[in-house]
């Protein structure tokens, strides 16, 4: 009855909370319920036994719910959103806010990957929800300040790409800069002529099948391929000043291929210059991801007078 | 003495740590499964919600905990979720929040206490999904007072006997509704173990 009372005085807004005609539905049948089942010495009345003991309780019970409702709803007046984050803050948990702020700016980068999951088949199988889960980790273990040491090359399909990267490789040779990494290269198979792509280790030669085209635009991966490769790179970053691989598309961007085995060595290895070929056709997702600016991305389609200073700004950083 | 010009400091940039970070990844994306599906189904007031959203809560926070491993990290993921879900375009706002930092709360206590992840995933889970139903029942003595709980084992008991049932079997019915809710959120708190391990062995094999 107090709090009835302050709300009465101080706010009759709070009253609309109890306007509800299913409260008031709710009410009635707690009274009438409580009526019936409850108390001693009921009464029958048109055929249903009544307590006067019983239906007091019901009385009881919903001035007590009126209370409560009335209650909550003079406090929400004074509890903003501001007060709650100031109150959050006060308490220790003080990254509550910068918290939620990142995690509304995940939200895009973790949709923009799952469009692109939705390209990749199987995708409810166990293994793509377990996939989605490994991406989350990666993306809240990502230092800040990423994307710094990364350097990106697009382009249109086979429009020179690797052969860039290759260039790269020569000119880190010539200038004695110490480089790792693998490019790809594709090969007809034999019999159907189909491509098969190959990772190629730049400093020992070797090469492994990562996929194969079995019919036009269906892949089929090689988990080991990809592996191998990710080892290549591995055993190359501790003496490279430069890593070069060979490339990120629709498999990396959704968080499989060669992400898994690339992207904890771009965190663990901030100090190193990786320069990573990447599909024009998702460059922003992979640009998203990767933390790239565009001011560190080369449109080998575009204008041919900044490739040499790009590279220049690769070598040269390490001199 | 000769002073400089007055020079405004850049904002300080507040550095997230990691356990914070953790958590609003993992938190977005509960948040996203919340404010999506879960704002969908509590607007149209499909049967047992909020039992089918304790479980995709589980399904999801379960695998996350074995991958991240820290203490707590249920219950911060779970703030960052319910604060998602506030912003949601539904009317039902206080219960889901309220809800959804009660599974943050039951699987953080269940992993600190049983340790090992096949056995807190499904202990969890199954008090989860009972968590959800029973906060509806504590929201309703919290309205009326412990009398609304007599008068539901009463009726209870009468409906057994309008049934001829007998008048214990109502309070079997319940043990057994009770029974099926948490079997149903142990389930999914073995389907999120499940996939918690295939992605350790999957995290294992890339950085082999």
């Amino acid at each position: 009855m107090t709090i009835i009372g302050i709300a009465f005085a101080t706010d009759r807004n709070a009253f609309r909370r109890i306007g509800s005609p299913k409260f008031w539905l709710f009410s009635i049948i707690i009274l009438l319920t409580a009526g019936s089942l409850l108390g001693k010495n009921a009464e029958t009345v048109w055929g249903i036994p009544f307590s006067a003991d019983g239906l007091i309780a019901g009385l009881v019970m919903n001035l007590r719910a009126v209370g409560v409702v009335l209650g909550i709803a003079l406090i929400s007046r004074y509890v903003t959103r501001e007060g709650l984050f100031d109150f959050t803050g006060r308490i220790g948990l003080g990254h509550y806010v910068p918290a939620f702020s990142t995690a509304m700016g995940t939200l895009p980068r973790m949709t923009a990957v799952l469009k692109e999951g939705g390209s990749v088949k199987r995708w409810w199988h166990w293994d793509s929800i377990a996939d989605i889960l490994l991406l989350a980790r990666e993306l809240a273990l990502e230092p800040a300040g990423r994307g710094e040491n990364i350097y990106g090359i697009t382009g249109a399909r086979k429009g020179g790409k690797s052969s860039l990267l290759l260039e790269i490789a020569d000119r880190c040779k010539e200038e004695g800069v110490r480089y790792g990494g693998f490019i790809q290269q594709f090969f007809p198979q034999e019999g159907s002529g189909r491509p098969s792509y190959y990772a190629l280790h730049l400093t020992t030669g070797e090469t492994i099948e990562v996929a194969r085209e079995l019919e036009p635009f269906v892949y089929q991966f090689s988990e080991m391929g990809f592996e191998q490769a990710g080892r290549w790179l591995a055993d190359d970053i501790p003496s490279a000043e430069v890593c070069l691989v060979d490339e990120f598309g629709a498999l990396e961007a959704s968080g499989q291929g060669h992400y898994h085995t690339v992207m904890p060595l771009l965190q663990s290895y901030p100090e190193k210059r990786f320069v990573i070929a990447l599909r024009k056709d998702r460059i922003e997702t992979l640009s998203l991801l990767l933390g790239l600016e565009k001011s560190r991305i080369l449109d080998i389609d575009g204008d041919e007078s900044e490739r040499e200073p790009f590279i220049q700004r690769i070598i040269g950083k390490c001199n | 003495m000769t002073t400089s010009d007055p020079v405004t400091l850049p904002a300080v940039q507040h550095i997230l740590p990691p356990a914070w970070r953790e958590a609003a990844v993992f938190g977005a994306l509960w948040g996203a499964a919340e404010v999506t599906v879960g704002a969908f189904l509590h607007s149209v007031r499909v049967p047992m919600a909020s039992v089918l959203m304790a479980g995709v809560a589980v399904a999801l926070l379960v695998p996350s905990q074995m991958l991240v491993r820290r203490n707590w990290f249920p219950l911060r993921a779970a703030l960052i979720c319910a604060g998602l879900r506030a912003l949601a375009p539904s009317g039902v706002i206080w219960g889901p929040m309220f809800a959804i930092i009660m599974q943050g709360l039951v699987v953080s206590l269940m992993f600190i206490l049983l340790r090992k992840a096949s056995v807190a995933g499904p202990v969890a889970g199954g008090l989860a999904a009972l968590a959800s139903v029973g906060q509806g029942l504590f929201r309703q003595i919290m309205l009326y007072g412990g009398d609304i709980w007599a008068l539901y084992v009463t009726m209870l008991n009468k409906g057994g006997v309008w049934l001829r049932l007998g008048e214990e079997r109502g309070i079997t019915t319940l043990f057994l509704f009770f029974s099926a809710v948490a079997l149903v959120g142990a389930c999914a708190g073995f389907v999120g173990w499940n996939i918690g391990r295939r992605a350790l062995q999957r995290a294992r094999v890339t950085s082999a």
